[in-house]
């Protein structure tokens, strides 16, 4: 497995607070990767960082070999970064389907003019696309939703949603933040496989999550944060054992 | 409503509005919804720019542009006015890229400001820079009218008369109407749209922001502008006090009050409120207060404007009824 992402002495600071601290950190292709820490120990900054919605104060970015840093996030979503967010963020207007169709816009060939243009090819296109969106709803089990308004869903709707978008977006790496936080129990092992899945189909995935459990369970590695540094690195026992993990999670 | 009858429909109201001059025979009358298709025109490209999220309190001051751009060129340059009008607009639209590319990064009330501040400085730029050209606070008066367009063999049409002003604003209007719902109905719509529910993950799924923000605002600002380009040569004679900041607030009000839902909408809030603006002529300046309350109690009870009546009626009626599903679409608000 070669090297997906790696960042050198990544730096973010937000006023005198180091959020992110000389980070040397890196993803390998086609694992899951898990990223924990307590509350403020930089993790969502992290994505942040690599997704270009903030830039670094010091640092690089390399992307399959090649330097991304400081690039337009829609740039960097091209070269195949795609990221959730944590806050249910939708197209909340839109339809379940309409929201999933959206996240195509980076495999399109027809340009915004053909579009317009209304020509049959574009027109072919869109209804590739529709179907394919489709397909992804039935996958994360959402298809007898896909009319409903995405503001309609419940929470753990929105969720599901969230990553039925990042999947369709069709990434290199999908980086979910917080996929289960506020999820009921029953519906955890689901999106786990949908993730599961999801990486079976080629995307490396980095994930955020706060319950341990799952964490330990899905991930093929774990990344612990602790005031923006690397606390511990390794396969999931290791660093569940690891004594400066367990210290910053209870507090001690 | 099946395609048939929507195509009647629409072929009804296109005969009434063209046959409008045949029963209208009053001048007054027809100078008035020469003004409401006009800024109907300026109300269908904010419109654009508020389904983007942003607002804009400079359209008068783009419309100033694009009157002033389309006289001189006539004027000074010696240019067709068939010429002149396209290539005022357009210079309102690469004004308004110039000013949009380094300010559309701004969100919410903080690039409203800034449009407030472009209107004004449009409006002291043209009357205290460059007197001679731009004619100071006098502006340019003795604008001639449009070129007469010779149709061999068919017509002539000479401009000048209100009934030829209202066939050319009737024409303006109608491309500019069918080309918003053309962007609406595209991909391009959709996407626009979609800035405004959740821009960052927009970007998050590939989708250039800013280029669709700068598109929206440059076309919304070139409706402007062509309107300003009619407006001159209607009027004969502009000057910097025409495009006034009140004026801008105006056109926010058409839209807000008509609702952005669909391109109906701005038209709906265009008609309603110069109408009413003309029953309460005799109040004079307190027109605006009139307009502004009506937009406070729009905003108030219907979000979506005045597009959202059928459905909260439909709500009500169900209420009636004893089913009560609808109020969560109403409370939904949106202005989609």
């Amino acid at each position: 497995m070669g090297q997906l992402l790696e960042t050198k002495n990544l730096t973010k600071k937000f006023g005198g607070v180091k959020a992110v601290d000389e980070l040397d950190f890196h993803i390998e292709e086609g694992e899951i990767l898990g990223i924990i820490g307590p509350n403020g120990s930089g993790k969502t900054t992290l994505f942040s960082l690599i997704a270009g919605f903030h830039k670094p104060n010091n640092g690089t970015i390399f992307f399959l070999g090649e330097d991304i840093t400081g690039l337009a996030p829609h740039k960097i979503s091209r070269k195949g970064i795609v990221r959730s967010f944590q806050l249910n963020l939708l197209f909340s207007n839109f339809t379940v389907l309409k929201n999933v169709e959206m996240a195509y816009h980076l495999q399109r060939k027809a340009g915004p003019i053909v579009t317009f243009m209304g020509t049959r090819r574009a027109r072919e296109e869109e209804n590739e696309l529709l179907e394919k969106a489709e397909k992804i709803l039935e996958l994360v089990g959402m298809n007898s939703r896909k009319d409903q308004f995405a503001m309609e869903l419940s929470y753990g709707w929105q969720k599901t949603l969230t990553i039925a978008i990042g999947i369709a977006a069709d990434a290199k790496l999908l980086m979910l933040d917080e996929p289960i936080t506020g999820i009921a129990p029953d519906r955890v092992d689901a999106i786990a496989e949908l993730i599961r899945i999801a990486n079976r189909k080629g995307t490396t995935i980095c994930l955020i999550e706060h319950n341990v459990a799952m964490i330990m369970d899905l991930c093929d590695r774990i990344v612990a944060l602790n005031f923006g540094q690397k606390m511990a690195d390794g396969v999931p026992e290791e660093v569940a054992h690891n004594e400066d993990v367990v210290q910053a999670y209870l507090g001690i | 409503m099946t395609t048939g009858s929507r195509t009647l429909c629409y072929l009804a109201i296109l005969a009434i509005l063209i046959s409008i001059p045949l029963w209208v025979t009053h001048q007054y009358y027809l100078h008035v919804l020469i003004i409401m298709l006009l800024y109907s025109i300026v109300a269908l490209g904010l419109r654009l720019i508020w389904r983007t999220g942003q607002v804009s309190l400079a359209q008068a001051g783009f419309m100033a542009i694009g009157a002033y751009a389309t006289s001189l060129m006539v004027k000074k340059l010696g240019f067709s006015f068939w010429l002149a009008l396209p290539l005022g607009g357009v210079t309102s639209a690469v004004i308004a890229i110039a000013i949009g590319i380094p300010t559309l990064k701004l969100r919410g009330s903080y690039f409203f400001l800034v449009t407030f501040a472009i209107g004004e400085a449009v409006r002291l730029f043209l009357s205290y820079v460059w007197r001679p050209f731009f004619g100071g606070p006098n502006g340019i008066d003795k604008i001639q009218p449009p070129d007469t367009i010779f149709i061999p063999g068919l017509a002539t049409l000479e401009f000048g008369s209100k009934i030829s002003y209202y066939y050319l604003v009737l024409v303006v209007f109608i491309i500019i109407f069918l080309l918003m719902r053309r962007i609406d109905t595209s991909r391009i719509g959709s996407t626009i749209l979609a800035l405004r529910d959740a821009e960052d993950l927009a970007e998050a799924v590939g989708i250039p922001t800013m280029r669709y923000r700068v598109f929206a605002f440059a076309t919304g600002c070139f409706c402007a502008g062509i309107a300003g380009g009619i407006y001159a040569p209607y009027h004969t004679q502009i000057s910097p006090v025409s495009f006034t900041m009140i004026q801008s607030t105006e056109f926010l009000a058409y839209v807000v009050v008509g609702g952005g839902g669909n391109a109906l909408g701005p038209v709906i809030g265009t008609v309603m409120l110069e109408f009413i603006g003309e029953v309460v002529r005799g109040v004079g300046e307190y027109e605006i207060v009139i307009s502004g309350f009506l937009m406070i109690l729009v905003m108030i009870f219907m979000p979506a404007g005045m597009l959202g009546l059928p459905k909260i009626i439909r709500s009500i009626k169900r209420r009636r009824s004893g089913i009560n599903e609808d109020d969560l679409e109403i409370s939904r608000g949106t202005t989609a």
